[in-house]
C-alpha cells in the first residue's frame, strides 16, 4: 500500500488513503471485538463433575475450585495414593490452534519436571477425549489476591513473600522455564505458611502470548495486563525470564503500597512506611527496558535479602484463613463450657480475635459532611454541583434537587476495587423521584440506580455492571416490584455487592431479589474512572441528555469496599453524626 | 482452599444483556431462504448487498490483469447477470457467507459466462449505478502491493464493510446535528491511545472529562452494534457473526 498520509496513533502502521474515514482499518476492526473477560468457558460450559468422573476413573472429584480464561480447576483425590490433587482442565477454545497438542506435550513435560517447594507440582498431564488436563498438587490456602481482600497484607510481610517467589523463579529460570503470568492470582499462600507459584508456563501452553490472541481480547484472559512486562505486550516473541522480573516488581509494589504502579507512580516508600532501600529494588525491577532491569532474579533476591538482614526485619508468619464469625462464636461457647482451661484459652482467643475479625474497611467513604475523605485520609475533592448539605437531617446528607444536583468524584481518585465490590449508602427518595430514571451512585463500570420502570425491566433499585466498552453485562432487574420495598420519604440502606460471581442487592440489610449470576472480570471498574452520586453515571452534564437523570432526594454515607461483604457484615449503621434512623430495622 | 488454584480470572460470556438490536432478517439470510414467492424481496436484498460490495470485485478483476474498462464491464455484467437471472440458482444455503458466494460466483462467471454474454447485445440487463471512476482512483491507491487477486478482494471487502459501518455511524450523528462531535470522537474508536487525552477532548468539546468518557463508551458500543449488524447482513446465521469478524480482522492484519 502506497501513499500513506499518516501513521495510526495506536499501531503505528501507515494509514492508507482508502482507509474508512481516515482511520486505521486494523485498529477499527479490532475495536469491534467485545472486551470480554476470558469467555473461554462461556461457549462450552465447564465440564460437570459427573462427566469428569467418567473421564478420570482413578480420581474422586469433589467439585470445582473455580474457572477462568485458562481453564477450570477441580479439587479431587487420587484414591489409590489417598492424595488431594487439583485437576485443571484447559479451555477447549484455546485448543483450536493446530499446534496446541504438540505445544501442550512439550510444555507440560517441562512443567512436570519442575520440582521445587515453592512451585505447585505438576503430577501428570495428558488428554482424555479431547480434553487436555494437568494434575497438580493441591494447595490449601489463599491466593495473594484473596489475602489482600480478606484481611490485607502488612507491607512488612512483602519482602518475605518476594524472597520465596524469587527462589521459585530462580529455580525455574535455571531450568529454562519462564512463568509469563506472575500475578497475585497465581501466588498461593499455603496454610502452613509456604508460598507457592501456580500455573508456570501455562500461558505459553495456551499460546496466550501470541499476538492474535492478545488482540482478540485475550489480554483479560492472560490476566490483567498490568502485571505484564511492556515487551510481553509489544514483542511477545521476545519474552525471556526478565519479563517475570518485571511482573514480580508489579506484585512487590502492590504488596507494599496496595496500589498498582500505573502511569507516573510514586516510589513505594512515599506511599507506605517501609524501608526506603526497597524503592530501588522495586523500581529497578520495574524498568521498562529489559536491559535496564535486573538481569537475573537472583540479583533481586540478593538485594532484598541484604535489606531484610540489615534492617533486622523479621517476617511474620502468614496467618491461617480467618474463621467465620459463626465459627468463632461456636468456639467461644465450647470454651466457656470447658472451665478454667477454657477461660485461659478464651482470653487468648479474644486477644487474638480483633485482628482476625476486623470490621471491613471501605476504600472510599463519602460521609456527606463536606469532607470527602477516602480511607487513606485523602480528600477526594468531590465536586459538588448544586448539592445542598442539610444539617439536622441525619446530620449532613447530600440533598439532591432532581434538577441539576449531583456530586462528582473526579477520575483522579483512582479507586481500584478489583473484581469484587460493595457499595453501601443511605438514601431517601422524595415522592416524585420515582417518576423518572435516575442514578444513585455510579461510575463508568457499575451503577446503582433507581427507576420507575420506564426502561424495560428496570424498576425500583437496580445494580448494573458494565464492561470497559460500556456494555451493560449484568443487571439486577425488577428487584422490588417497582417501589414496594423502597418507600419514598423514608430512609433506606442500600448495599450492592458483586463477589466475582453474583450481583446481589440488599435493601435495609435484606437481600432484594435473587443473586444474579455474572462470573466475570469487571476491573478496572474505578481505576481512572469517575464516580458520581445522584446522577446517572455522570451523564448529568451531557448536553444532549434527554429527560431527568438526576436523583431527587437525599443520599448519605456512601462507602465503597474492594471486597464483597457478606450479609453478616452488611451492617446498616450510621457511624457518624447523630445517626437517627427514621425507620429502624434489624439488619440481617 | 477456596479458589486458589482457579485459573486466573473468572470468566464470562459476552454481554447477554447487551443492548443490541436484534437483526431477525438480514439481507443475506433473506436471499438464501428465498423461494419463488418472495423473490422480489430477496432480489432487493441482494441488490442492496451488491451495491455495498461491488468494489472488492472490481479490485479483484483488476488484480487479475484486466484493464479498467474491462473491469468495469465485467463487474457490471456480473451484477446484471446475477440480479436478472441467476441469483436464485446460484445462491443456495450451501454457499455460506455472502463474501464467499460473491467471489465464487464471480470467478465462475468469469470462466463460463462472460464470453457468452459479451457477444450478446448489452444493455438489456438490470444495471446497478456504480461509480467506476472513483473505483479506479481507489484501485490506484493500493496497486503497489503483492497481494493475490483473492487477497485483494478480501481486504477490499473488509474495508468496504468498515466503510458501510462508519458511514452509518456518522449519519446517525449527522441526523442529530452532531457531525463535528463525531469527528472529534471517532479516533477514540481505535483504542485508548488513539485520541487525544480525554481531558483535552473535554476542553475542546466543552464537556467534562467524565462526559467525554461516557460519550466514547457509547460511541464504541454503537459502533460495535452497527459492525455486527453489517456483518449479520452478509452471513447466514447469527452464530457466524463473531467468526466472520475474526476472519475479517485476520484479513486486515495479514502482511
Amino acid at each position: 500500500m502506497t501513499d500513506s498520509s499518516h501513521a495510526c496513533p495506536v499501531c503505528g502502521k501507515p494509514v492508507t488513503r482508502d482507509a474508512p474515514q481516515a482511520l486505521c482499518p486494523e485498529c477499527l476492526m479490532k475495536c469491534g471485538f467485545e472486551t470480554k473477560s476470558g469467555a473461554d468457558f462461556g461457549k462450552s460450559a465447564p465440564p460437570p463433575v459427573d462427566d469428569l468422573a467418567e473421564l478420570f476413573p482413578h480420581l474422586e472429584i469433589f467439585g470445582s475450585l473455580g474457572h477462568g480464561g485458562m481453564g477450570c480447576v477441580y479439587k479431587a483425590r487420587q484414591s489409590r495414593l489417598n492424595r488431594l490433587v487439583a485437576l485443571k482442565i484447559l479451555s477447549p477454545e484455546r485448543q483450536v490452534d493446530p499446534q496446541f497438542a504438540a505445544r501442550f506435550e512439550r510444555e507440560a513435560r517441562a512443567l512436570a519436571s519442575l520440582s521445587h517447594p515453592n512451585i505447585v507440582a505438576v503430577y501428570d498431564f495428558g488428554e482424555v477425549r479431547g480434553r487436555f488436563y494437568l494434575l497438580m498438587e493441591f494447595v490449601d490456602g489463599l491466593t495473594l489476591r484473596q489475602l489482600y481482600r480478606t484481611r490485607g497484607l502488612p507491607p512488612a510481610d512483602a519482602p518475605g513473600i518476594v524472597l520465596e517467589i524469587c527462589q521459585a523463579l530462580q529455580y525455574a529460570h535455571e531450568q529454562g522455564v519462564v512463568h509469563r503470568d506472575i500475578k497475585p492470582e497465581n501466588i498461593l499462600l499455603g496454610k502452613e505458611g509456604r508460598v507457592k507459584i501456580a500455573d508456570f508456563g501455562v500461558a505459553k501452553i495456551l499460546g496466550l502470548e501470541h499476538r492474535d490472541l492478545l488482540l482478540t481480547g485475550a489480554k483479560d484472559v492472560v490476566g490483567t495486563p498490568h502485571y505484564m512486562a511492556p515487551e510481553q505486550i509489544e514483542r511477545p516473541q521476545a519474552v525471556d525470564s526478565r519479563a517475570d522480573i518485571y511482573s514480580l516488581g508489579v506484585v512487590f509494589y502492590e504488596m507494599l503500597t496496595g496500589e498498582l504502579p500505573l502511569g507516573k507512580f510514586q516510589a513505594p516508600s512515599r506511599k507506605a512506611p517501609i524501608d526506603v532501600r526497597l524503592d530501588d529494588v522495586v523500581l529497578h525491577a520495574l524498568e521498562k527496558e529489559p536491559d535496564h532491569r535486573y538481569q537475573k532474579i537472583g540479583e533481586l533476591k540478593t538485594d532484598v535479602e541484604t535489606i531484610a538482614a540489615t534492617a533486622g526485619a523479621t517476617r511474620r508468619p502468614l496467618i491461617a484463613p480467618r474463621p467465620s464469625a459463626k465459627k468463632s462464636n461456636g468456639w467461644r461457647i465450647v470454651l466457656l463450657a470447658g472451665g478454667f482451661a477454657g477461660f485461659v484459652l478464651l482470653a487468648l482467643l479474644l486477644f487474638m480475635l480483633p485482628p482476625l475479625i476486623m470490621a471491613p474497611r471501605p476504600i472510599a467513604w463519602w460521609r456527606a459532611d463536606g469532607n470527602a475523605l477516602d480511607s487513606a485520609g485523602t480528600n477526594n475533592g468531590a465536586l459538588v454541583n448544586g448539592v445542598k448539605f442539610t444539617p439536622g437531617i441525619r446530620a449532613d446528607a447530600f440533598l439532591f434537587d432532581g434538577n441539576a444536583a449531583y456530586v462528582k468524584i473526579p477520575a483522579s481518585s483512582r479507586l481500584n476495587p478489583g473484581n469484587q465490590i460493595t457499595i453501601e449508602f443511605w438514601m431517601r427518595a422524595v415522592p416524585q423521584s420515582l417518576e423518572s430514571y435516575e442514578g444513585l451512585v455510579g461510575g463508568d463500570f457499575y451503577l446503582v440506580e433507581i427507576s420507575n420502570g420506564s426502561r424495560a425491566g428496570r424498576k425500583g433499585v437496580n445494580f448494573a455492571i458494565s464492561t470497559d466498552g460500556g456494555n451493560t453485562i449484568a443487571q439486577t432487574a425488577d428487584v422490588n416490584g417497582g417501589g414496594s420495598v423502597i418507600s419514598t420519604g423514608q430512609w433506606h440502606f442500600i448495599a450492592a455487592v458483586y463477589d466475582g460471581h453474583d450481583l446481589q442487592l440488599y435493601i435495609d440489610g435484606k437481600p432484594s431479589g435473587k443473586p444474579l449470576p455474572h462470573s466475570g472480570l469487571i476491573s478496572p471498574m474505578l481505576s481512572g474512572g469517575f464516580l458520581s452520586i445522584g446522577s446517572e453515571d455522570g451523564r448529568a452534564t451531557r448536553p444532549q441528555c434527554i429527560g431527568t437523570r438526576y436523583f431527587k432526594g437525599a443520599i448519605d454515607d456512601v462507602k465503597i469496599y474492594d471486597l464483597a461483604l457478606s450479609p453478616g457484615t452488611i451492617v446498616a449503621d450510621y457511624r457518624h453524626g447523630i445517626g437517627q434512623l427514621s425507620a429502624p430495622f434489624s439488619p440481617r | 482452599m477456596s479458589t486458589s488454584q482457579a485459573a486466573s480470572a473468572p470468566s464470562q460470556g459476552e454481554g447477554h444483556a447487551m443492548e443490541q438490536p436484534v437483526f431477525a432478517t438480514t439481507h443475506w439470510s433473506v436471499v438464501l431462504t428465498a423461494v419463488r414467492g418472495d423473490a422480489p424481496q430477496a432480489r432487493d436484498a441482494l441488490e442492496k448487498l451488491c451495491q455495498a460490495y461491488w468494489y472488492p470485485l472490481y479490485a479483484y478483476v483488476r488484480r487479475r490483469g484486466h484493464s479498467p474498462d474491462d473491469a468495469k464491464d465485467l463487474t457490471q455484467g456480473f451484477f446484471a447477470w446475477l440480479l436478472e437471472r441467476n441469483w436464485l440458482a446460484a445462491a443456495n444455503p450451501q454457499r455460506g457467507r455472502f463474501r464467499s458466494f460473491l467471489l465464487t460466483s464471480f470467478s465462475r462467471f468469469l470462466a463460463n459466462e462472460w464470453d457468452k454474454i459479451k457477444t450478446q447485445k448489452r444493455g438489456g440487463g438490470r444495471i446497478l449505478s456504480l461509480q467506476f471512476q472513483e473505483a479506479e482512483t481507489h484501485y490506484e491507491w493500493e496497486v503497489a502491493d503483492n497481494a493475490t487477486p483473492e487477497q485483494s478482494f478480501e481486504r477490499r471487502w473488509a474495508l468496504a464493510l468498515l466503510d458501510q459501518v462508519m458511514r452509518r455511524l456518522r449519519a446517525e450523528f449527522e441526523q442529530d446535528g452532531r457531525a463535528e462531535f463525531f469527528e472529534a470522537l471517532k479516533p477514540c474508536l481505535l483504542g485508548e491511545r488513539a485520541a487525544q487525552p480525554y481531558a483535552a477532548l473535554a476542553v475542546k468539546l466543552d464537556m467534562t472529562e467524565g462526559s467525554v468518557k461516557v460519550a466514547v463508551h457509547r460511541l464504541r458500543r454503537r459502533y460495535r452494534q452497527l459492525l455486527r449488524a453489517e456483518i449479520a447482513n452478509t452471513v447466514q446465521r447469527p452464530d457466524e457473526i463473531e467468526d466472520e469478524l475474526r476472519y475479517l480482522f485476520a484479513v486486515l492484519v495479514r502482511p
